[in-house]
């Protein structure tokens, strides 16, 4: 006999056994057969009040709504969500055997001492596993206490606009949460955080944002994976020791004003990091980032007083195989050709570069670099103190010095040799008709050997017409490489 | 999860080899409340976890069976399967679910057991959807006759609901 035998998926409270027997006897309704698990997968479509609302239908479905695991109150924003809210967990808690909660989700306005005990109702006797919180609050809110004493809770993320809130960090507390997001805390009264192990033993995910008044912060949860920064101005030092942290993400942070700003990262699996929008610090140190394979680098503001924080930053990412570096980074490093030469050499196993510059020739201290890329990014931005006038003027103005740029470009040809012949794909984008541009693009076709591709983007909202054209220019220059194809957006 | 059993015939073991084109694995499937036997792609046929385990776990060498769904039902899976395997142009997908579930409630029943009980996510993901579609809004009459849904619960229950939960719509 040949037979096969599986445990039906996720239900919950009803296992419906495999029972040969379960025709459907005569008038009985199609929903017999379905476990919970499925009705309330139907049912999680809806909006809250809907679902409440198929508990008349029958005895099954009243059990369905005070079985339901996930509560999304964000859709109940009038004056009565809260009684709501109250009514729906009274009721469950009556009937003893549903009132665990896996999910909490709650939006819209309350005032502290409400959201404090809906909190701790959650926690306590709810067992809630998700607490999702996003609201608005009439003054600063304190987090409970109890929270972090859950042993149930996995994820919890706080939002509160307006006033904000406080958490303090309890020895020993969240022992089970995995994820935690908080946006607009205020620590002024604590301004130095410790994210530690004892006190996150589970921790996986951390993001944090707009957090006033924090000075100092060090993270060394050792389970840690991912990690996000973003929005905290008054920032001093950040220092992170994470030994599985693969991703990272820090913008918008540090205090510009700040004399003595550091950062410290010690993180051997880190895959990825992003550092956008940050002003530099005072003091820079990045250790053993060996497994770092992606880095997107932009700051706020450099000035030649920070290249050496600056230039241990980027020695710091060396062994990243991919790097994005946003104004005004490439060109700082352009006028310091010591410092650029100390960072070119340091990235030995760099392949793709993505640059940011409006200075087309400055270009060429890149391209004597030691540096072997098989992909290079340039995104020509516009200089801001050269008004772009429309395509004829511009070019009876540039006749003069388009000489002069194929001179300088040829000049630049033998020492740019062994960079060039690495290069695969080439981007431009930002392309206008300047003839600074099509020196540099003849450049690179002509002394590309090995090139396979090169994609030309035109500087936004130029139309069609001035694509064709720079297009017919572009096809009659000279290529290195015969395979190599062009495309044109 | 309990571990699958399954005893595989090896007189059957001919007939696949026969069914066989060259590069692609074919599964033979039979709804055993109806004997009906599908010969699909083995591509198709793990679009369901449960049958997709039993090929990675080595036990579905010849004909698989299939319990508890019907022979037009298992037809029907294997469609929507086979459309969602070939077609990745989510407008064209989109329209294909559309007209697909088109049907009365009896079978989409039967099409939301199946899919939950073969693990037939992306199956099971529309048909929920489609149903929530269809009470969504409606008055509790109204659902109660969608679904075929019995009323057992006394005048007096359902007041006490109502009045527990205020929040419920006058009928």
């Amino acid at each position: 006999m040949v037979f096969l035998y599986v445990m039906e998926t996720r239900s919950a409270k009803r296992k419906k056994l495999l029972d040969h027997v379960d025709d459907n006897e005569s008038g009985e309704d199609y929903l017999t057969d379905l476990p919970d698990a499925i009705l309330h997968y139907i049912l999680f479509l809806l909006p809250i009040k809907n679902i409440a609302q198929t508990c008349v239908l029958s005895k099954r479905w009243r059990h369905i709504w005070y079985s339901f695991p996930d509560l999304d109150f964000t859709t109940v924003r009038q004056k009565e969500g809260m009684k709501f809210i109250n009514d729906v967990l009274s009721i469950r808690e009556k009937q003893h055997c549903c009132s665990d909660i896996r999910v909490l989700r709650v939006g819209g306005s309350f005032v502290c001492s409400q959201l404090n005990s809906l909190i701790r109702r959650a926690v306590k006797s709810c067992n809630v596993q998700h607490l999702e919180i996003d609201v608005v609050t009439n003054e600063c809110f304190n987090l409970p206490r109890s929270v972090a004493r859950s042993d149930s809770l996995r994820i919890l993320k706080m939002k509160l606009l307006g006033q904000g809130f406080r958490l303090s960090i309890v020895r020993d507390g969240f022992q089970t949460l995995e994820t935690l997001s908080l946006s607009n805390v205020v620590f002024n009264e604590h301004p130095n955080v410790v994210m530690d192990p004892l006190s996150f033993p589970s921790l996986r995910k951390l993001s944090m944002e707009k957090c006033r008044g924090l000075r100092h912060l060090r993270v060394y949860c050792q389970t840690l994976v991912k990690f996000s920064l973003s929005e905290c101005s008054e920032l001093d030092n950040l220092e992170i020791s994470c030994a599985k942290l693969e991703k990272l993400s820090v913008s918008r942070c540090f205090n510009s004003a700040s004399s003595r700003s550091s950062v410290k990262i010690d993180a051997l699996k880190l895959d990825r990091i992003m550092w956008k929008g940050n002003a530099i610090t005072d003091h820079s140190s990045l250790h053993n980032l060996r497994s770092l394979q992606k880095a997107s680098v932009c700051f706020e503001s450099v000035t030649a007083a920070h290249l050496t924080s600056m230039s241990k930053f980027f020695i710091g990412l060396s062994q990243s195989k991919c790097l994005k570096l946003e104004t005004p980074c490439f060109e700082l490093l352009s006028k310091n050709k010591h410092f650029a030469g100390v960072i070119y050499e340091a990235f030995v196993n760099l392949k793709s570069l993505e640059l940011h510059t409006s200075k087309i020739q400055e270009l060429a201290s890149l391209f004597r670099s030691s540096l072997s890329l098989h992909k290079l990014i340039i995104s020509i931005t516009s200089d801001s103190k050269v008004h772009k006038s429309i395509a004829s003027t511009q070019s009876d103005r540039n006749l003069s010095s388009s000489s002069s740029d194929e001179r300088y470009w040829k000049s630049q040809s033998q020492a740019s040799k062994p960079f060039l012949h690495e290069l695969k794909s080439v981007t431009l984008h930002g392309i206008s008709e300047s003839e600074r541009e099509f020196s540099l693009v003849k450049f690179l076709l002509g002394n590309t050997r090995v090139l396979q591709e090169m994609v030309i983007s035109c500087a936004a909202g130029r139309g069609c017409r001035r694509l064709e054209r720079i297009e017919s220019r572009v096809m009659q220059f000279y290529r290195a490489s015969f395979d190599a194809k062009i495309v044109f957006h | 999860m309990k571990k699958l059993k399954f005893i595989g015939n090896p007189l059957l073991q001919s007939r696949e080899k026969i069914n066989m084109s060259s590069d692609k694995k074919w599964l033979t499937l039979k709804t055993t409340e109806d004997n009906e036997e599908f010969v699909v792609e083995e591509s198709v046929a793990i679009m369901s976890n449960v049958i997709k385990n039993m090929v990675e776990d080595g036990c579905a060498s010849s004909v698989i069976p299939v319990p508890r769904v019907k022979g037009n039902a298992m037809g029907k899976i294997i469609e929507f399967c086979k459309k969602h395997t070939e077609e990745s142009d989510e407008k064209v997908l989109k329209e294909f679910d559309a007209e697909f579930l088109n049907l009365g409630p009896d079978a989409l029943y039967d099409l939301m057991v199946s899919a939950n009980f073969l693990e037939i996510k992306v199956l099971l993901d529309s048909v929920t959807t489609k149903v929530a579609d269809m009470i969504k809004g409606k008055s509790s009459e109204e659902i109660r006759n969608i679904l075929k849904i019995e009323n057992d619960l006394s005048a007096e229950e359902i007041e006490e609901s109502r009045r527990e939960n205020c929040w419920t719509r006058q009928e």
